[in-house]
C-alpha cells in the first residue's frame, strides 16, 4: 500500500507553525522514520513559491527530506497579505488543494495520510496510522483536540531535542492538550457552564486529565479516496458520508494511546461559546438540524483520551453517562421530527410539543447529568392524548429510563414536573397511567422510546424515530 | 481630534485624510479588520484616533491582545476619552471571556487554571469610568453585558435597567435585559410583560419572538445557531470612531490644526 503524507500551507503564521512543531513532531522516531522504513510513504507539501523558499531553507524540512521522500508542490496563488477572510478565502483555497490531493491520491492509488501545518503528532501515531490503514484497509478517523497555540507551542519547543526533533508520547501530548485546551473544545465539554451551539463533538470528563469523546463529525486521517467524491469544506463535515457511505467501514480510533494528534490554533481564532451549559435538548437540536443517520452512527463510538492510566471502572462510568446523553439526544431528535411534522400538518398539539422540547432551562438540566428518556406513545394513543389532554404528553417526559427486562413488570417513573408515571407491562402491552400506550412487544422494546405507527408515523419512519435497541445497553 | 502635519512622514495631509475616509468606510461597512491592510505612514501610529481605528481592526480580526495594546495607547494619548476606554474594555472582555470559558472547562479535567487578575473585572471598571465621563445608555448596556459574562446576573440586570432609565428605547439594553431574564430563568410572564411595556427598536431573537407571540414556555434552543442567551455589546465606541474618522477626513488638510 502506498501512502502520501500531504498537507497544504501558506502564509507566514502557518508556515512558521509547520516548521516549528509539525515537521519536528513528524521526525519523532516512531513517526516518519519508522513509518517510512516500513511503508512506501511520500511526503508532499503544497505551498506557494514564496513560502516554498522559506520551507526549503529550514533545517526541519531538510531533516524530514532525509528521512522520507519529500517534495514541494506549487499551489496557484500567493500568500494573501494582511487580513484574509477565513471563510471566504482561506477555506475555499484549502479546499481546492485538498481536492487536488484527493484526485492525485486516487489516480496513483495511494492513501492520503491527512496532515495540516498546525498538527502535532504524538510519537508513534504516524506509524500506527499507516499500519492500521494497511491492515484494515479502512478510512481511519479521529476527532483531535484543538489547543491554544500560545500555550502549547512554547511547551513543545521547550521539549525539543538539540536536533530540533519534538518527541512527545501520546499521553504527554494528551496532557498538554487538556492543559492548553482551546475555547473551541472547552465549549464542548459536558458539565461546563458554557457551551457552544454547534456541538459537533462532545467530551465527558472521566478522571483528572482524562475524558471520553463522542463525535458526530470526525476527522479522517487515512483516506483512500474513491473516485468522483470531492471535498466541500476540506474532508470535514459530510465528506466522510459521501466517500464512505457505510459508517461501519470506518476505523474509529478508540484510545489516545494508539493515536493522538492535536491541533494548535491562535487563542482567539474562533469563539462560538454561549453562556449556557450543554444540555440534551441543545445537542438534540443540533443533531436534528445538522445530523443524519451517518453522524448518529459515528456518535455511538467513544474515544478515550487520557494522560495516564485510568481505572476501567472510571471509563465505564463516563461511558454510561455519555450513553445516557446519547439516548436522550436520539429521543430529542425523534420528538423534534414529530414536532416539525405536527406543525406542518397544523396539528393542534404542536405548540405543546414545542414547549416540551424546549425544556432545557438551566434549573431543569444543570447539575443533572442524566438525560431524560422521552416516551412516545403509539399513534392512536398519541392522537387521543394530543387532542384530549396535552398535559399528558408533558408528563411523558421521564427522568429515568423504562426498565426493559422481563415480560411482565410494573413500576413508576419520576417525571420532570414532579409527578410520577405508573407503568405496567403485561406480555406485549404497555400501560402508562392505566392507559394503553403500546400493544406490541416491538413497541415496548428498548428504553421505552416507542416507534410511531400509522398515519403520524408515515412521515417519521426510518431514522427520525429509530428507537434505541436492547443491544445499545 | 485632528491629524497634525508634523506627524506625517512622507505623506501629505491629503493622504491622511484619504486614509481616514477609507477607514471610516470600512468601519461603517462592518469590516474594520481591513483597516489593518491600509498603508499608513509611520507617524499615524502616534495618533490616538488611528490607534483607536487599529484597535477596532484588531478586535474585528480576532486579535484582542493587539487591540488592547492599540486601545491602551489611544487611551494614554487622549486621557479621559470614553471611546478609548471602551475599546480597552472590549479587548479585556474578549480576553477575559476566553480565559473564563477555558478555565471552567479544564477545571473539570483536574487542570489548574491559575489565579491571576480577571480581565472581565477590569473591563467592567473601565466601562464604569467611561460611563462617568460620558453617561450614556450604551455604556450602561456594555457594563451589563460584561457583568453577565462574569456571571453577575444581578449586576447585569441593574446595569441594563439603568441604561433603560437613561434611554427607554435603547435597543441593545431592551433585548439584552429580556435575554438576561431568559437566562436567569425568570417567569416567562415577566419577560412577556417587559417586552409588552418596552419600545422595541430592533428585531427580537427567535426565542423572544416566540414568547412575544404567546409561546409561553420557550426557553431552550428551538433551532440551532440561536444564541438567545448571549447579551451583546453596543459598539457605541465604534460608531463614535467612524464619526471621528469622517470628521478628520472632511477637515481641510486632513484635519490638521
Amino acid at each position: 500500500m502506498r501512502f502520501r503524507l500531504a498537507k497544504c500551507v501558506w502564509g507566514e503564521a502557518y508556515t512558521e507553525t509547520m516548521l516549528q512543531v509539525n515537521l519536528p513532531s513528524l521526525l519523532a522516531p516512531a513517526n516518519l522514520p519508522t513509518a517510512a522504513s516500513r511503508h512506501a510513504i511520500e511526503h508532499v507539501i503544497y505551498t506557494t513559491p514564496a513560502d516554498a523558499a522559506v520551507i526549503r531553507d529550514h533545517p526541519a524540512f531538510r531533516a524530514v527530506a532525509a528521512v522520507a521522500k519529500t517534495r514541494i508542490e506549487a499551489i496557484g496563488f500567493d500568500s494573501a497579505p494582511g487580513a484574509e477572510d477565513y471563510h471566504e478565502a482561506t477555506i475555499p483555497r484549502m479546499n481546492a488543494v485538498h481536492n487536488r490531493i484527493l484526485e492525485e491520491c486516487h489516480a496513483e492509488g495511494s492513501v492520503w495520510l491527512f496532515d495540516q501545518p498546525d498538527h502535532v503528532w504524538g510519537d508513534g501515531s504516524l506509524s500506527w496510522l499507516a499500519e492500521t490503514a494497511a491492515t484494515t484497509r479502512s478510512c481511519v478517523v479521529f476527532p483531535g483536540i484543538r489547543t491554544v497555540k500560545e500555550h502549547v507551542v512554547p511547551e513543545l519547543l521547550r521539549r525539543a531535542r538539540p536536533d530540533g526533533t519534538i518527541v512527545v508520547a501520546n499521553r504527554d501530548l494528551a496532557r498538554l492538550a487538556m492543559e492548553g485546551m482551546h475555547i473551541h473544545d472547552a465549549g464542548r465539554l459536558w458539565g461546563s457552564g458554557t457551551a457552544t451551539v454547534w456541538p459537533h463533538h462532545v467530551s465527558w470528563p472521566a478522571a483528572p486529565h482524562a475524558m471520553l469523546r463522542r463525535a458526530f463529525f470526525t476527522q479522517p486521517f487515512a483516506i483512500a479516496p474513491p473516485a468522483g467524491v470531492g471535498a466541500e469544506r476540506s474532508v470535514d463535515m459530510h465528506y466522510l458520508a459521501r466517500a464512505f457511505p457505510d459508517p461501519d467501514s470506518l476505523h474509529f480510533v478508540r484510545d489516545s494511546d494508539d493515536f493522538f494528534v492535536l491541533e494548535v490554533s491562535a487563542r482567539f481564532h474562533v469563539d462560538d461559546s454561549n453562556p449556557h451549559p450543554l444540555t440534551v435538548p441543545l445537542i438534540g437540536s443540533f443533531a436534528a438540524a445538522i445530523c443524519d443517520d451517518y453522524q448518529l452512527a459515528c456518535f455511538e463510538r467513544t474515544i478515550r483520551m487520557h494522560a495516564g492510566g485510568i481505572p476501567e471502572t472510571m471509563w465505564r462510568r463516563a461511558e454510561r453517562r455519555s450513553e445516557r446523553v446519547r439516548r436522550g439526544v436520539l429521543a430529542y431528535r425523534a420528538l423534534h421530527a414529530l414536532r416539525v411534522h405536527l406543525e406542518r400538518i397544523g396539528y393542534p398539539a404542536a405548540r405543546t410539543l414545542r414547549r416540551l422540547l424546549a425544556g432545557d432551562m438551566p434549573s431543569a438540566w444543570r447539575g443533572v447529568p442524566m438525560p431524560r428518556t422521552i416516551l412516545l406513545p403509539s399513534s392512536p394513543v398519541l392522537g387521543a392524548e394530543l387532542d384530549g389532554s396535552p398535559a399528558m404528553l408533558l408528563g411523558l417526559v421521564s427522568a429515568e429510563p423504562l426498565p426493559a427486562e422481563g415480560p411482565n413488570a410494573a413500576g413508576e417513573l419520576p417525571l420532570l414536573d414532579g409527578h410520577r408515571l405508573s407503568w405496567r407491562r403485561v406480555g406485549g402491552v404497555l400501560t402508562l397511567n392505566d392507559r394503553i400506550a403500546a400493544t406490541s412487544a416491538g413497541e415496548v422494546a428498548g428504553m421505552g422510546l416507542l416507534r410511531l405507527s400509522g398515519d403520524l408515523g408515515t412521515a417519521l419512519t426510518g431514522s427520525a424515530l429509530a428507537p434505541p435497541t436492547l443491544s445499545d445497553h | 481630534m485632528s491629524i497634525r502635519p508634523s506627524e506625517q512622514r512622507g505623506r501629505t495631509n491629503g493622504d491622511a485624510a484619504r486614509l481616514c475616509a477609507d477607514a471610516c468606510r470600512l468601519v461603517e461597512a462592518g469590516c474594520p479588520a481591513r483597516i489593518a491592510v491600509l498603508t499608513a505612514p509611520p507617524g499615524m501610529l502616534e495618533l490616538p484616533l488611528w490607534r483607536l481605528a487599529l484597535a477596532a481592526a484588531a478586535l474585528d480580526g480576532s486579535d484582542p491582545v493587539a487591540a488592547l495594546e492599540h486601545a491602551r495607547t489611544a487611551d494614554a494619548g487622549e486621557p479621559g476619552d470614553w471611546a478609548a476606554l471602551s475599546a480597552v474594555a472590549y479587548a479585556q472582555a474578549r480576553i477575559g471571556w476566553d480565559r473564563r470559558v477555558r478555565r471552567d472547562a479544564v477545571s473539570l479535567l483536574g487542570v489548574e487554571g491559575g489565579a491571576d487578575r480577571d480581565p472581565l473585572l477590569e473591563a467592567r471598571t473601565l466601562l464604569a469610568r467611561a460611563a462617568e465621563i460620558h453617561p450614556s445608555s450604551s455604556l450602561w448596556n456594555d457594563i451589563g453585558h460584561v457583568a453577565g459574562l462574569s456571571g453577575d446576573l444581578d449586576g447585569a440586570r441593574a446595569a441594563f435597567l439603568r441604561s433603560l432609565a437613561l434611554h427607554p428605547a435603547d435597543r441593545h439594553a431592551t433585548i439584552n435585559l429580556a435575554v438576561l431574564m431568559l437566562r436567569a430563568g425568570d417567569p416567562h410572564a415577566d419577560i412577556m410583560d417587559f417586552l409588552g411595556r418596552t419600545q422595541l427598536a430592533a428585531t427580537l431573537p427567535p426565542a423572544l419572538l416566540l414568547l412575544a407571540g404567546g409561546e409561553t414556555a420557550m426557553a431552550g434552543p428551538a433551532e440551532v445557531h440561536e444564541w438567545r442567551r448571549t447579551t451583546v455589546f453596543s459598539y457605541a465606541w465604534r460608531r463614535e470612531l467612524a464619526s471621528r474618522l469622517r470628521a478628520a477626513s472632511a477637515e481641510p488638510g486632513g484635519g490638521a490644526p
